[in-house]
């Protein structure tokens, strides 16, 4: 599904991603956690085809990112860090846009937009512009805009960034819907007990390389709680 | 394709999203209105002195040039700098399109808006025609000609602008730069011509060779309405490496 080989990016002389390596198998929810700079979102935008790498190899569902990265575009929904959306356009239009430039065919596409409202719960909103809309609902656009195409693979920078505890959970449980229906998602974190509750498997990057990959109990194991784990082995590095 | 024209669609409304394109509009029809009917920065006759009833007021070798200069600068700034400006460049990039399509669609969506900068003269059009009482009615040859001619020279003003645009994430730094290179190319040829004498003999030639590629040399003919071969084919090409060199940039950042 996702196989990541020996990944590597620097940016000037600061290496960013260093030999990175990772499986993820169909139907999986991943949580990337690290402190920040770790490299978290450097590997998931080499997964996204939007940088590319320096070395090794990564492949989404059977497709080299390097060399077709439009095949991968096509095939999973991705919600870059910090969210960013076209503000001055209405929910529903950008919606559309979107749509149209995934090249979904015009007889199927307002299906498409309003499964992407429902799934998201913005029909509230489905005719504010962005702006005017609160960040939990901003989220939830930028979520819709991910999954208009019924992705098999979602890739979400820190999609709980910023929203309150209703917000997240509300999040969660969209996430979560999405891998029951088959989804493979990846997405990373700051909020160490969202993982444990989110991710059954959690992969955890300090300084550009992987330091810890299982299920969350595993990797606190000993230290006690995520967070101790995270400190514990994430500082050592340092 | 179809990506390039949802995002030309996206583009062409986001003008009219905020005040711009609107100012751009009246602005456009204000500063040519100025130079058709009452004054010209170059001493072309009005069209009511001319007492001719044709569009050489609008098509007249350096007026459109020189709000091309401003216009397309104007126009073309946002492209690039905004997305870079929200981040938004990053969903666009990461959506299944070629850097080639995501350029053209904005290229397309500016042209748009150049199109009906053009579309102001179109009251200019309707006074002439009813001004003329020639019996076999307006020469539309030179009138279509003129609008074609600089449809050209625009689109190449705005490719040029989309590309400074590319380099920034400030929209005004972005116009600056925009400005000041279409305000060279449109100031070449006076340029070409008094370097000429300083320069060794061997690139004197070619100085003075370079000024039939000046903004308003290219559009001189243009005026009569006729659009030479030559300078036709300069400017398609000229917009087609500018568009290419704006993919190869988004390409090159991919390598970051």
């Amino acid at each position: 599904m996702i196989r990541v080989q020996d990944l590597s990016k620097s940016f000037g002389s600061h290496r960013a991603v260093d030999h990175v390596s990772f499986e993820i198998e169909t139907g999986e929810i991943v949580g990337f956690i690290g402190p920040n700079g770790a490299g978290k979102s450097t590997t998931m935008r080499m997964l996204t085809g939007y940088l590319a790498s320096d070395r090794g190899r990564a492949e989404v569902l059977g497709f080299d990112v390097s060399r077709h990265p439009l095949e991968v575009q096509r095939r999973i929904g991705y919600l870059p860090e910090s969210n960013p959306l076209y503000v001055d356009m209405r929910v529903r239009p950008f919606l559309r846009f979107v749509a149209e430039v995934r090249g979904i065919p015009r007889r199927e596409r307002a299906a498409a937009v309003e499964r992407a409202i429902e799934l998201c719960a913005l029909q509230e909103v489905a005719r504010k512009r962005i702006r005017e809309c609160s960040k939990g609902y901003k989220q939830r656009v930028g979520l819709a805009q991910a999954v208009i195409h019924s992705p098999k693979v979602l890739i979400l920078d820190e999609p709980t960034e910023g929203l309150d505890p209703n917000q997240r959970v509300v999040m969660r449980d969209l996430i979560q819907g999405f891998a029951k229906q088959g989804a493979t998602v990846i997405l990373s974190t700051h909020i160490l007990p969202e993982v444990e509750l989110t991710c059954p498997r959690a992969l955890m990057i300090s300084r550009g390389r992987i330091v810890a990959d299982g299920a969350p109990k595993k990797i606190s194991g000993p230290l006690g709680t995520l967070e101790q784990a995270f400190r514990q082995i994430t500082q050592t590095k340092e | 394709m179809a990506a390039a024209l949802a995002i030309a669609k996206r583009e062409w409304k986001a003008y009219f999203a905020s005040p711009l394109g609107f100012v751009l509009l009246i602005l456009f029809s204000l500063l040519l209105g100025l130079f058709v009917y009452l004054w010209s920065p170059f001493g072309v006759p009005t069209l009511f002195a001319r007492q001719s009833a044709d569009l050489s007021g609008v098509f007249a070798a350096r007026h459109l040039p020189l709000l091309f200069v401003l216009f397309g600068a104007a126009i073309s700034m946002r492209l690039w700098s905004e997305e870079r400006r929200l981040g938004t460049e990053e969903l666009l990039l990461t959506l299944p399109v070629r850097p080639i399509d995501a350029v053209l669609g904005k290229f397309l969506g500016a042209m748009g808006m150049l199109v009906l900068c053009l579309a102001t003269t179109l009251p200019t059009v309707y006074v002439v025609w009813s001004l003329c009482d020639d019996p076999r009615g307006l020469e539309w040859g030179p009138i279509l000609g003129g609008y074609a001619g600089s449809l050209v020279l625009g689109a190449t003003c705005i490719a040029l602008g989309q590309l400074a645009s590319a380099f920034t994430r400030d929209q005004l730094v972005a116009f600056l730069v925009g400005f000041t290179l279409l305000a060279l190319w449109f100031f070449l040829a006076d340029l070409a011509t008094n370097l000429a004498p300083h320069l060794p003999e061997r690139f004197a030639g070619a100085a003075l060779e370079v000024q039939q590629y000046g903004l308003t040399a290219l559009f001189d003919s243009v005026d009569r309405g006729v659009i030479l071969m030559k300078n036709l084919v300069f400017l398609v090409s000229a917009c087609a490496l500018l568009l290419g060199l704006n993919a190869a940039v988004l390409t090159w950042r991919k390598a970051g």
